[in-house]
């Protein structure tokens, strides 16, 4: 992000996203595009029949479980694997049958796959040499490149000497210095500890910013999607789920595959057809004897009569689970996630009523 | 820290300890008896003197062996190598149909009795074919040595990250590029290894070069094994001592550029 512009929610229309003044309204033309790719090894499907626009200077997130297809999806855009059908353009050309060499793209590999009878600056302009750029022009960048991800320090050490965040940074470096027309992220924060991995969200981003690369991170855990993304793709079995900024994504899931992966529960059949659910931080649990006073407040929203199964005091909030029956008379798992103080005045056993707002609940398709 | 094993495995150590013994002092006999002043091999050696050396170095026969010996063994071992590594990258990298027959193929030389490979030898392509005994004897060599070629080098190459390759590629390297500047730089190790064994297994064999030898080529172990035959004297633990030397020098310098625990571990991580 050139800008940091604040996290303003987008309409949940599905319109594009408030744009930075300097771009068009209409959106530019994609720096990648899948156009109905598929990759079948054998008789597994491990990515089908996949349209894809990544926007230029823009971070987008391939996000789901593992096996929905992503890596493939990321290795296909690298020219690792070739896909079985579609066609794959990237800035424009296709190249779908490319070389890796001959794409111009910067890849950081889960592994970090750094040289290790190279040192730090000689992995960095390993690139920059095969390119020929002038030696001077060449340790320039080396340098240059090295500051930007905080390693120049460490040039003339050897891959093996680092830490796993240096081995990571200096990947980074590796794949940035050949000015790549896209940087492409395989799980890069998945080797490192917790508190490092929440580190490296902001500095990729910052990187990003400062080089005002496209970048494509390909990743499983969506609280990384959620903070890092311009534009997040979820992906189950091979297929897009859904596509949008987190601000249009998170509120409203397409579907029950991303509300699940999301962090929704509280899946609730409707016997119009169709299910609704609602976060557990906006799911509210009370004493049936408590009298209901504000029936209004739950007008359009959701009203469920239950019985407490368990209690669990986790620190900072209070989970309680309560078993219901829905509208179609099916018996659901609800969980109210409280921010909690002290102990909770409801224990297992307890009749309570479950109830939301309508402003909080999502619909979802069958 | 170097005593705790001692400490604290005393029959592992004892046994280590007997194991050096029962290798190393035959060896020290055979030197001694080669600085003897005497006429024959005999211990403890009579006087001190260097003739039996200079006897050794100047005797026709054993420095014609000694450079048909080394060619033999240079020649196989870089035949090996040439036909070893690619075989390597195809079991490893390839995309081959039974590859783990082709690896069992080319381990077999471990298995098959060097006589029976000899004698196969002796008898399709020497009589066979009509070849000369140095072509043959560098077929021979250097199927003896296949094992090493690929199983050291494929210890290497096992333990590699195949997506090394892959980023070579991806910072815009060609696949042969690719090749030169990432996956042989850390086969190194590995091919200095199986380069050495090779060598070394070469230069040492005697059952093919027994087999397969005639008046015009004859490799150095041949050759001293006809002379004590015939002689007993501390000329031949003299070539001995000296063959002993330069190995030593060899391992030495092994150790000192790449290290043996690279080298037989073939690991470069």
């Amino acid at each position: 992000m050139s800008t940091p512009t604040p996290a303003t929610p987008a309409p949940s229309t599905g319109a594009a996203s408030t744009p930075t003044p300097a771009t068009p309204a209409t959106p530019a033309t994609p720096a990648a595009e899948l156009r109905g790719v598929s990759q079948v090894f054998g008789d597994f499907t491990a990515v089908d029949d996949v349209d894809l626009a990544i926007q230029p200077g823009k971070l987008t997130t391939l996000l789901g479980p593992s096996g929905c297809g992503k890596t493939t999806t990321l290795r296909m855009l690298a020219g690792y694997s070739a896909p079985t059908r579609g066609t794959i353009l990237i800035g424009g050309d296709d190249m779908t049958r490319t070389p890796p060499e001959k794409r111009g793209l910067g890849m950081v590999f889960q592994s970090y796959a750094l040289f290790p009878h190279l040192s730090v600056a000689e992995n960095v302009a390993y690139g920059l040499k095969l390119r020929r750029v002038p030696a001077a022009e060449r340790e320039a960048r080396v340098a240059e490149t090295l500051d930007l991800v905080g390693l120049g320090h460490l040039a003339a050490s050897k891959p093996k000497k680092l830490s796993g965040g240096q081995q990571q940074r200096v990947a980074l470096a590796r794949a940035i210095a050949i000015r790549p027309t896209l940087l492409l992220l395989d799980e890069p924060l998945s080797n490192l500890d917790a508190r490092l991995r929440v580190q490296m969200r902001a500095e990729i981003r910052r990187i990003q910013g400062e080089t005002g690369l496209t970048v494509v991170l390909v990743t499983h855990d969506q609280d990384e999607a959620l903070e890092m993304s311009d534009d997040m793709v979820l992906m189950r079995a091979g297929r897009v789920m859904q596509q949008g900024s987190p601000q249009q994504v998170f509120p409203a899931p397409a579907n029950r595959f991303v509300a699940d992966f999301l962090g929704y529960e509280n899946f609730v059949g409707l016997s119009a057809g169709g299910t609704v659910t609602v976060r557990p931080e906006h799911l509210v649990v009370e004493p049936a004897t408590v009298p209901r006073g504000g029936a209004d407040q739950t007008a359009g929203g959701l009203q469920l009569t239950g019985t407490v199964t368990d209690v669990a005091y986790r620190g900072v909030d209070l989970l309680v689970t309560v078993v219901a029956v829905d509208e179609t008379g099916a018996r659901v798992r609800l969980v109210s996630d409280v921010r909690a103080t002290g102990t909770s005045p409801l224990s297992p056993g307890d009749d309570v009523v479950v109830t939301a707002p309508a402003g909080r609940l999502v619909r979802l398709p069958d | 820290m170097s005593t705790m094993p001692k400490t604290r495995r005393p029959v592992a150590s004892t046994l280590a300890v007997l194991g050096y013994v029962v290798m190393i002092v035959p060896i020290l006999f055979v030197v001694a008896t080669a600085f003897t002043g005497g006429r024959s091999l005999t211990f403890p050696p009579q006087g001190f003197s260097l003739r039996w050396f200079e006897r050794a170095v100047t005797y026709e026969p054993f420095t014609g062996a000694l450079v048909s010996s080394l060619q033999l063994a240079l020649l196989a071992t870089l035949l090996a190598l040439a036909v070893g590594i690619p075989v390597t990258l195809a079991i490893h990298r390839g995309r081959l149909p039974g590859r783990s027959i082709v690896e069992g193929l080319f381990l077999s030389p471990l298995i098959v009795p060097e006589l029976v490979v000899g004698l196969a030898l002796y008898q399709q392509l020497m009589i066979g074919f009509g070849l000369s005994n140095f072509p043959t004897l560098l077929i021979g060599h250097t199927a003896l040595m296949m094992p090493y070629a690929v199983r050291v080098t494929g210890a290497s190459l096992a333990l590699a990250d195949p997506a090394l390759e892959e980023a070579a590629r991806g910072l815009g390297a060609s696949p042969v590029r690719a090749f030169f500047t990432v996956t042989l730089p850390m086969l190194r190790p590995g091919i200095f290894s199986a380069a050495l064994l090779s060598f070394v297994t070469s230069f040492n064999n005697v059952p093919l070069s027994l087999l397969l030898q005639d008046r015009d080529f004859r490799t150095l172990p041949v050759t001293m094994l006809d002379y004590v035959q015939q002689s007993y004297d501390p000329m031949v633990a003299a070539m001995a001592t000296l063959i002993l030397a330069a190995t030593v020098v060899v391992a030495v310098i092994a150790e000192r550029t790449v290290g043996f625990a690279k080298i037989f571990g073939g690991i470069n991580k």
